[in-house]
């Protein structure tokens, strides 16, 4: 403070504050000779060195974020292909399905249809066996009445043999009885 | 080259004589200039010595406030100059951090560099010469065109407007810190001792301080901009 006020009072010839002389001139080029050294002392070892840790840091950073960023993009394309290769499959599984049932359902009218003719055949044959079951029971209830007639006609003939009444009619009933047994039993 | 004593005697300051003409005057303006340039040499010495424990991630708040200047002036020349001319940041950055001390220096009680038209108009006339320095770079022959528009009659005119883009600079930082300065100083020699405690306090505040940071923001600022006038318009 002391020196700003003696500032104010030229003594010899120093300017003072304000002055354009030899004087002013000189603290010119050296004081800028000093304030030179000194910024360049600050560019050279502050900015420099920080700006450039800066610079590597963000470079460092950036390759990491387009590294992750090209992986992601990687893992999407895979992810893509695999939904489709999936999609595909899901396409060929309802291909399979369809002609499994396709095939089952032919298989199914095969089998029914086989199934209904060895049904129908089973039943022909069952109807034919009845047939001659049926055959087979006529001709025996009429060698049944052949018999009995003949049997009737061999008490018949036994009984006038006999001439007696009574026995005849006997016979006869007996004979009837015998033969309305024999119809029942058809 | 010899020491002039008697002008200590006769001024206060003493001269250092090269020839009659070229001299150095130590005055106020220099010893507070080297104790900045100690101050902030050491700070330089002291962070090219810590960059070497810098890790990726800041631990330290000391890393912490250096990448947090270093980023945000970086950041502030780029947004102005575009990141061609990125490299005068370098020049503009120890010119902002020197007068930024310089400036607020005030609140020690020793003089700002900054008050002495020397400092200040040295930093324009540096501004004018990276303005055509940058304008003959990237311009070539139409930067000295530019000097004849809109007629050649206008060469004198733009020639001057160019120079007192110097006196611009340096005068205004120069009236800026010299008017707080002096202000101050009357404030202290003014007022009685008991008040002289508080109410020149919160005045440094907004003199030295506050007009100090300011008005090296607005240097660089004014000298960045007068630069990109010199570069190509487009890119």
């Amino acid at each position: 403070m002391i020196a700003l006020l003696t500032a104010f009072t030229p003594i010899d010839d120093y300017s003072g504050v304000l002055g354009f002389d030899w004087g002013f001139l000189n603290s010119l080029w050296f004081v800028w000779l000093n304030m030179a050294f000194i910024i360049f002392v600050l560019s050279w070892l502050l900015y420099k060195p920080i700006l450039q840790f800066l610079e590597k840091r963000r470079e460092r950073i950036k390759n990491e974020i387009e590294s992750a960023a090209e992986n992601f993009k990687k893992s999407e394309e895979s992810k893509a292909t695999y939904e489709t290769k999936l999609k595909g499959i899901s396409g060929e599984r309802d291909e399979i399905l369809d002609t499994a049932k396709k095939t089952a359902s032919a298989r199914e009218a095969e089998i029914i249809a086989a199934a209904k003719s060895e049904a129908s055949l089973i039943m022909e044959r069952a109807r034919r066996e009845i047939e001659q079951e049926r055959e087979k029971a006529k001709d025996e209830i009429h060698r049944e009445i052949v018999q009995v007639s003949a049997l009737m006609a061999e008490r018949l003939i036994g009984s006038q043999l006999t001439t007696d009444d009574a026995t005849r009619d006997r016979l006869l009933n007996q004979a009837i009885a015998e033969l309305g047994a024999v119809e029942w039993k058809s | 080259m010899d020491f002039d004593i008697t002008s200590i005697e006769n001024s206060g300051y003493a001269r250092l004589y090269f020839t009659d003409n070229i001299f150095i005057t130590l005055d106020d303006t220099l010893i507070s200039l080297w104790l900045i340039g100690i101050v902030l040499v050491v700070l330089a010495v002291v962070v090219r010595i810590k960059i070497k424990n810098f890790k990726e991630v800041p631990e330290t708040k000391f890393q912490n406030i250096m990448e947090a200047i270093v980023e945000f002036f970086d950041g502030y020349a780029t947004s102005i100059m575009t990141p061609k001319y990125r490299f005068l940041g370098n020049w503009f950055f120890g010119v902002f951090i020197f007068f930024f001390f310089a400036n607020i220096i005030g609140i020690t009680g020793l003089r700002n560099p900054t008050a002495d038209l020397a400092v200040t108009f040295s930093m324009g006339l540096t501004t004018v010469v990276l303005m055509q320095y940058i304008g003959i770079r990237y311009n070539g022959a139409r930067h000295f065109k530019e000097w004849l528009e809109p007629i050649f009659v206008f060469a004198p005119l733009n020639i001057i407007s160019d120079l007192t883009k110097s006196v611009s600079l340096g005068m205004r930082l120069f009236a800026n810190i010299l008017s707080g300065l002096i202000l101050m100083s009357l404030i202290y020699f003014l007022l009685p001792w008991w008040a002289s405690i508080a109410i020149p306090g919160a005045l440094s505040l907004v003199f030295d301080i506050f007009f100090g940071a300011l008005q090296a923001y607005i240097f660089i600022t004014l000298s960045m901009f007068f630069i990109m006038t010199k570069a190509p318009a487009t890119e």
